[in-house]
């Protein structure tokens, strides 16, 4: 369970998120929504620590994780896995040293041959066998992101993260993306969070959607609710247009 | 004025609590041995191995331009034999441990600032934590260590090929009589004298290290960024390592009792 209450966060004198509140019940896949810049990555940053809040606290597992340091933090980000806009990957490692990674450095031993056996494991699922040897550069945008998501479920997480995983990627890839994100929450289980401002993808994905709206979470439902709304802000970014009056 | 003075104080403080910070996380990550020998190892073929051109090539000729400036003032009041004592004295002293370590932080401190800059920018440092990974670890840690282990050993080289360089140069060219100049060199030049080298060389290490570390995990966004983050952790390494080496020489000077 991941809770936030009152979260505030500037950089220099720009406010980004004014008193957030919201709630994430375990097993739920909940789709955060808003528009660029809006504060969405901000905000997902500080469900894993890798932001500090300027206000308010941030609970996981009834654990508040604010006023945690670095190395305390090492132990909560245990249960989460995150995958990156930009994927992320250690562009040095190779696809399988980047998909091992996460066990090769737990404290639990794994022997190469136990770390081998569940890269080749995560790259399945992920619909990518065989690209162990293959470097991040060699890789398109939907494949790294592929390699990302395998690297976040490599160590079975409890909850997963998502920054943007559609955007960039053409129609077909982002639908395959939005498949295994669906795949993974069902297989494993698990919480999942994903930031977009890709519709189609919000409403595939999400059990409840959230909406980041001048610094706050404006609006919240579950999908079919959610998109069926009247309000005219949320029509206007669900619709997509300019002018908030052409969708009345 | 006043308060761009103020700011740029402000953040310059900033800026040494946080290296501060790094150095302390490293510490801990020292004594509870976190660093995994692949990552060690490999730090030294890159800081050690790799850096073999530069420091002989550094070595070879400080000594050969030092030996031969020497003996054209020796030359002039007859003391051409003691030519190697000097050199060897620079060399083991000062110019050994500075200009290997001036070396060094102009390729490995950039490489080190840029590589962790460009991890940080790609987010490959967040990537890092969110999978329970210290990037003080990961990063600094085995760069640390391999830094402390290569810069004695890089140092004792040049010192080395740089005594060797400006005995050949002395014997085969500016024909000095080698059984004299080798006896004075040796006469004058102690074990302690090294021992200060290897421990400038110590020292330094640790600050093209840290700084450069420290440079590339605050680098700011973008390829501007990065290239600043590179610059400033040659600049800052060199600067510290030329200021600390004058007040190393006074201290150590008098803890061995040369003063």
């Amino acid at each position: 369970m991941i809770e936030v209450r009152q979260l505030q966060k500037s950089f220099g004198t720009q406010k980004i998120l004014d008193e957030v509140n919201l709630r994430i019940d375990s097993g739920e896949s909940a789709v955060i929504i808003g528009r660029s810049g809006g504060g969405k990555s901000v905000l997902l940053k500080h469900l894993i620590g890798l932001l500090q809040p300027d206000a308010g606290e941030v609970f996981v597992d009834n654990e508040n994780i604010t006023r945690m340091n670095e190395r305390q933090l090492l132990r909560v980000r245990e249960k989460f896995g995150m995958v990156f806009q930009g994927a992320a990957l250690f562009d040095s490692m190779t696809v399988a040293e980047n998909v091992g990674f996460p066990l090769a450095r737990k404290k639990k031993k794994y022997t190469p041959g136990e770390i081998s056996k569940r890269v080749a494991a995560a790259l399945e699922m992920v619909d990518l066998p065989g690209t162990q040897n293959k470097k991040p550069a060699e890789l398109s945008g939907g494949m790294r992101k592929r390699v990302g998501l395998a690297r976040a479920i490599i160590y079975e997480p409890q909850i997963i993260l998502y920054d943007e995983p559609t955007t960039g990627l053409d129609p077909i890839v982002s639908d395959s993306i939005d498949q295994l994100i669906i795949r993974v929450r069902d297989q494993l289980k698990v919480t999942s969070v994903v930031v977009t401002h890709d519709m189609r993808s919000a409403r595939r994905v999400g059990n409840r959607v959230f909406m980041l709206h001048e610094k706050k979470i404006y609006a919240s439902g579950e999908p079919e609710a959610f998109f069926a709304s009247t309000d005219a802000i949320v029509r206007q970014f669900i619709d997509g247009v300019a002018d908030a009056k052409e969708t009345i | 004025m006043n308060f761009i003075a103020r700011t740029q104080l402000g953040e310059w403080l900033a800026g040494l609590g946080a290296l501060a910070i790094m150095a302390r996380e490293a510490l801990v990550s020292l004594f509870t041995l976190r660093v995994t020998w692949k990552d060690l190892l490999y730090q030294i073929y890159f800081i050690g191995i790799k850096s073999q051109s530069v420091v002989v090539i550094t070595g070879a000729f400080t000594g050969m331009v030092l030996g031969a400036q020497t003996y054209f003032q020796f030359h002039k009041v007859m003391m051409d034999t003691a030519t190697l004592a000097v050199v060897s004295v620079s060399m083991c002293d000062e110019l050994g441990p500075v200009l290997t370590a001036l070396m060094v932080a102009g390729r490995v401190g950039a490489a080190i600032a840029a590589e962790i800059g460009t991890m940080r920018v790609t987010e490959q440092i967040d990537a890092l934590r969110t999978l329970a990974t210290h990037p003080v670890d990961y990063l600094v840690v085995p760069r640390l260590i391999a830094a402390h282990i290569a810069l004695p050993l890089l140092t004792l080289e040049s010192i080395a090929i740089g005594i060797a360089s400006c005995y050949l140069v002395c014997v085969h060219i500016l024909g000095i009589d080698a059984t004299f100049l080798w006896q004075n060199g040796m006469k004058y030049t102690h074990d302690v004298d090294v021992v200060i080298g290897v421990i400038k060389a110590l020292i330094f290490g640790g600050i093209i290290a840290m700084i450069s570390c420290y440079k590339g995990m605050t680098c700011p966004m973008g390829a501007e960024g990065v290239g600043r983050a590179t610059t400033e952790a040659v600049v800052y390494s060199s600067i510290t390592i030329l200021i600390s080496n004058f007040f190393l020489t006074l201290v150590i000077g008098k803890l061995v009792g040369l003063l």
